[in-house]
């Protein structure tokens, strides 16, 4: 029980995929300029990997090792194709928003990575865990990310077309956050709060 | 090549082949549970212009008129331009023209409904208009309120019955022609009533 707790703790801060494994981070800079999308995508993101996860892990033993990467790819694609469609069909809105991203899931470093480095080798409850802890850590990154792009960027926050947070019309809203170069200092800075966060810890 | 690798290379490729199997299967299956519904957004997606001049109708594409118009009006009914027919407890009550005029800075696309061969509202679907002049036929709304009413009769004309955004003649100009083209292809498509 105890080493399912750890596999599900392992990707929210340990071993965060993107604060610090720091794979995929080109469509999670791109999507997170507005917080709607940071979290449709992490929400796909997430379907993706613990689906991907469990069934790599679970044909792992009928999966011939010289093939197991284009076998992982079919897993994938399956799942994000799925993802793809039923985001087509109830969320028009956001889909046009997400774009390339939400295709381009099938290539995304932490999905390949964790299938490759965990759920090939470990058991499917195990990886079904490490799927949800990493999907939890890329989200979290990704909300974060896009409530401070959006909120600071733009001056509010807007949800399914309804303005959540507003600071008025005296904050002039500095747009360098929702370009990419923003994207990158917030990334940076996150990073920093984090390191900082967790050294405390250690010396504690 | 010896008989493992030949033997492996069947059994790569047969495995290769089961798990595509599947993963195909699995996505004909969400296909066909997703694929009405996206085709309805991609409906609503393109009626939305027409909604906002013509609400509380059925709307119905008619591509054959579309066709007809073109080959009678070129310059107007090019490509994305369509003809919508609303309908109301069964009964056509009037139809959307969209359609596509010579602007300022390009195509001013306009959505135009027509009922009984009078002129019922207008929106400026899309625009390459120059910001704060031009682009004032689509951000003023009493702009394309003064087409309401208007026939095949009217001269709809820059100066005579037709106010011009001040500093924006071109823009307002091809508003009006694009309103007097759809007015001449209702009448063309439908002799001058839907009934």
């Amino acid at each position: 029980m105890n080493g399912l707790l750890n596999d599900l703790k392992n990707g929210v801060i340990r071993e965060n995929p993107l604060l610090r494994l720091m794979i995929g981070l080109c469509s999670a800079l791109a999507v997170s300029v507005k917080l709607e999308s940071g979290m449709f995508m992490g929400v796909s993101a997430t379907f993706v990997l613990v689906m991907s996860n469990i069934l790599v892990s679970a044909v792992r033993r009928f999966t011939p090792d010289n093939i197991r990467i284009p076998i992982f790819l079919v897993v994938i694609s399956v799942f994000t194709t799925i993802v793809d469609l039923v985001l087509k069909a109830n969320f028009p809105a956001i889909y046009a928003r997400l774009g390339v991203w939400i295709p381009l899931i099938v290539v995304n470093c932490i999905i390949l990575g964790r299938a490759e480095a965990f759920a090939y080798r470990k058991g499917v409850l195990s990886s079904a865990m490490d799927g949800v802890g990493m999907g939890i850590g890329y989200t979290m990154v990704l909300l974060t990310l896009g409530f401070v792009r959006e909120l600071f960027g733009t001056g509010k926050i807007v949800m399914f077309d309804k303005t959540v947070i507003d600071l008025g019309p005296r904050f002039l809203p500095p747009v360098f956050l929702v370009t990419f170069p923003g994207a990158f200092l917030m990334f940076g800075l996150l990073m920093m709060v984090l390191n900082i966060a967790t050294q405390r810890r250690v010396k504690a | 090549m010896n008989a493992k690798t030949q033997k492996d290379m069947i059994r790569f490729g047969i495995a290769l082949m089961i798990f595509c199997a599947v993963g195909a299967g699995s996505l004909a299956f969400t296909y066909q549970g997703t694929q009405p519904k996206i085709l309805a957004q991609a409906k609503i997606e393109e009626e939305k212009a027409s909604r906002l001049v013509m609400p509380d109708v059925e709307f119905t594409r008619r591509d054959d008129l579309v066709a007809k118009a073109a080959a009678q009006f070129p310059e107007y009914m090019g490509q994305g331009s369509g003809i919508f027919e609303g309908k109301r407890d069964g009964k056509t009550v009037g139809a959307v023209i969209q359609l596509a005029s010579r602007g300022y800075g390009g195509p001013v696309r306009i959505a135009v409904a027509i009922q009984d061969g009078k002129v019922t509202g207008v929106t400026i679907v899309d625009h390459k208009e120059t910001p704060g002049l031009g682009s004032n036929v689509k951000d003023n709304p009493a702009f394309v309120k003064q087409f309401i009413g208007k026939t095949t009769s009217d001269p709809l004309e820059v100066k005579k019955d037709v106010q011009a955004i001040t500093g924006a003649t071109k823009s307002s100009r091809a508003v009006a022609t694009g309103v007097k083209a759809a007015l001449a292809v209702y009448a063309s498509v439908y002799g001058g009533t839907t009934k």
